[in-house]
């Protein structure tokens, strides 16, 4: 598909065009020359190349679109609901032999390390069930977080965040193609804000030449802000402050508009509080002991945001026992 | 007058008398400039979900602008020699009132097989005769606007809030000398999805005694006394100095624990303040865990401690003794009701794109949708793109994106 999307357009197809991550590629040119592979567990930060990588060894080993598209499968462990639904799609894909003349099928499950270890040892024995068939690969951004026997059954591969030099590099490559205008300030702060995340780079360059005539720094930042809506600083402060109601719309508006989940608004949360130059250390510690305890009970809980809603009635009563600091 | 449907009853006169569609009218006046400076370059083609204001504000124009509306329709784009009638009379001032004219074509996007001869038209009273032309329509990407879209100035109008349809509902009532409930208006505005015209129509159907009424407050209330029953327990948790006997009012009605979980959420600051308000929320976060439990493990004795933290619990977090304060519906119910649909279509866009991206939809989000936004403010090269290749509507795509974007809230430079 030849999106307008860069990070689809410039996406390298095969082996070979892949420029970074030399040592994993020169052991998986090994598994397409052998038409033969065992389960492989990538492990990296995002934006190094898991996907892609694992779509072009695909890509290799079948030769052909058709072939790929048949015999290929993509799931997101954090998309999907549970590993029922993950057995069910697995199932209805593996239990077919593949088509044409290819030695397996391939399973790609991305973000495996946000399956319970439960459901990972659930997936073990799904891995093992058709493993005459099908290779798996699976993605994940800490592989300790993925249990011994799945470790021990995969080939594990590491990728490291990409260089800034090559981030650049890339960047400097699709600028020059889609006849982007930049100054070299606003190319760095791409290649800073990224921190090696080469997808989130290419991305972020699409957005501010989307957003202005020249990509220079200033629309850079303002565009990387987006990712953290400024909406969590004003409900916290507005929560500090002894505004629970407006806090709490803005807590609503947060998960219902913006579609965050509780866990997320509760991460971000926790990243702007304990950075905060202003708030007093003794309060900080107060709410470490208690933004754990919220975290715990938005898992345990039906609804996150009655639990969200609970933190910002203790935000406020903390609030005011310290004197209505803000974060700023 | 009297018999008149209340839609055309209380149809704006004038621009300014239509509600919600600030941006729109703003620039419906820059193109009014241009009619009067006699320099009509573009045809007006006004976009929007029904119910938003299109076809008043094309009336609206013609009053404010002094000229005769005069509305073509789609048997006389089929009917050449009436056609050309049209065109001829459209030149000419009407003699009867001495004024120029002005062509409404209403839901153009409903005239497919027409689409030629509303383009020669459109061409021949816009270049030639500099006849002011306005359209409407629902959706103006339909294969056949294609043309009309590049001879025409595009104005879009956008879902209207439901706090602006309650806020005209009330006016009409005021006007009309009719009383009715602020929670069934509000029930009226929020299930109308922002349409004008449809919660007109159910308030008239309402007021004049139809089987609407029940219907409407059936929706959302189920039985009609289950609200009062709601008020009664809610002041005996809140206000109410024995505990024990506001827990036994929640026993004897007839409300939903988890309806009645939601009123008491809702109403809960209103009423509690700093440590009281900590306090009564923690055993609301405490009750939310039990709920959980009991859909886990399907183990419905534990919902007599999900209704005791709710009434029991929270009556005996308060401090002082609470001041009184009006109820509220859950806002939260609300919220979730209106925007239902569209967060269904968005998320299962957004899912479409992370298959075709190979991306996490919370990538999706977060990296994909701000380039989108842009995108669309600008050529909308990449949404079109998106449309041909995922055979999505751009109509919807847009629709999805105005929705994100009120929450990115991107600015455009340059």
């Amino acid at each position: 598909m030849a999106f307008e999307l860069w990070i689809e357009k410039y996406r390298p197809r095969t082996l070979d065009d892949i420029v970074d991550q030399e040592d994993v590629i020169r052991a998986l040119k090994g598994f397409v020359e052998k038409r033969s592979m065992p389960h492989l567990l990538f492990a990296g930060p995002a934006g190094t190349g898991k996907t892609t990588t694992a779509l072009a060894l695909a890509h290799d080993i079948y030769g052909s679109e058709e072939l790929l598209r048949a015999n290929y499968m993509e799931l997101n462990a954090s998309d999907e609901r549970g590993i029922d639904t993950i057995r069910t799609k697995i199932k209805d894909f593996a239990k077919t032999a593949p088509f044409g003349d290819v030695p397996f099928k391939i399973i790609h499950l991305d973000e495996a390390d946000s399956l319970t270890a439960d459901a990972q040892h659930a997936l073990r024995r799904i891995m093992e069930m058709y493993s005459a068939t099908t290779r798996f690969i699976l993605a994940c951004n800490y592989s300790s977080k993925i249990i011994e026997p799945i470790q021990s059954r995969c080939a594990v591969f590491r990728f490291g965040p990409i260089p800034e030099e090559a981030v650049r590099e890339r960047l400097l490559m699709i600028a020059e193609k889609e006849g982007v205008k930049y100054t070299e300030e606003g190319i760095s702060a791409i290649v800073y804000v990224a921190e090696g995340d080469l997808r989130r780079a290419i991305n972020l360059l699409q957005t501010a030449s989307a957003m202005a005539d020249e990509v220079d720094a200033k629309v850079v930042y303002r565009v990387a802000g987006l990712a953290h809506p400024e909406e969590v600083r004003g409900m916290i402060n507005a929560a500090l402050k002894g505004r629970f109601i407006a806090a709490r719309d803005m807590l609503r508006n947060l998960m219902i508009n913006y579609g965050m989940s509780a866990q997320d608004v509760i991460k971000q949360l926790n990243r702007e509080i304990i950075a905060s130059k202003s708030i007093p250390d003794n309060m900080k510690a107060q709410l470490m002991v208690f933004l754990s305890e919220v975290d715990f009970r938005v898992t345990e809980g039906a609804h996150g945001d009655v639990q969200l809603a609970a933190m910002l009635a203790k935000l406020v009563e903390l609030g005011e026992s310290h004197g209505g600091p803000s974060l700023d | 007058m009297a018999d008149l449907p209340w839609t055309e009853k209380y149809r704006p006169k004038s621009l300014d008398e239509i509600k919600g569609q600030n941006k729109a009218i703003s620039e419906i006046r820059e193109w009014m400039r241009s009619v009067r400076a006699g320099k009509v370059s573009k045809a007006l083609l006004l976009v929007g979900p029904p119910g938003s204001g299109k076809t008043s504000a094309a009336y609206a124009i013609a009053y404010e602008l002094g000229y005769d509306p005069v509305e073509v329709n789609a048997s006389d784009l089929r009917d050449r020699t009436h056609l050309k009638y049209v065109v001829e009379s459209a030149k000419a001032v009407s003699l009867l009132t001495l004024s120029r004219r002005l062509i409404v074509l209403d839901e153009v996007d409903a005239l497919p097989s027409e689409g030629g001869a509303l383009v020669s038209l459109v061409k021949e009273l816009i270049t030639k005769e500099g006849v002011p032309v306005v359209m409407t329509a629902n959706n103006p990407y339909e294969r056949h606007l294609y043309e009309i879209r590049s001879l025409s100035k595009v104005v879009r109008f956008y879902r209207l809030r439901w706090t602006t349809v309650l806020s005209v509902l009330k006016e009409i009532c005021r006007k009309e000398g009719v009383k009715v409930p602020d929670n069934i208006l509000r029930q009226i505005a929020v299930n109308s999805q922002g349409d004008l015209r449809a919660a007109i129509n159910d308030l008239e159907s309402l007021v004049k005694g139809s089987h609407k009424l029940s219907e409407v407050i059936g929706k959302k209330f189920g039985k009609r006394d289950v609200e009062a029953d709601v008020f009664k327990v809610l002041t005996a948790v809140f206000y109410g100095e024995n505990c024990y006997s506001a827990y036994l009012t929640s026993l004897n009605t007839d409300v939903d624990p988890d309806m009645l979980f939601r009123w008491v959420e809702e109403n809960l600051p209103y009423v509690y303040k700093g440590r009281a308000l900590s306090k009564a929320y923690d055993y609301l976060s405490y009750a939310d865990i039990v709920r959980s439990r009991i859909i886990k493990t399907n183990n419905w004795k534990l919902l007599v401690y999900y209704t005791q933290l709710t009434t029991y619990a929270v009556c005996t977090a308060k401090e002082a003794k609470p001041q009184g304060v009006k109820m509220k519906f859950p806002e939260i119910i609300r919220k979730l009701a209106t925007t239902k649909e569209l967060r269904t279509k968005t998320r299962e866009f957004l899912s479409r794109l992370a298959k075709e991206l190979h991306l996490p939809t919370k990538t999706v989000r977060m990296e994909i949708v701000p380039i989108l936004i842009a995108d669309g403010k600008r050529e909308g090269r990449i949404i079109k793109r998106l449309e041909r290749d995922l055979g999505l509507r751009e109509e919807d795509i847009r629709e999805i994106l105005e929705d994100l974007e009120e929450n990115y809230k991107l600015e455009i430079r340059g």
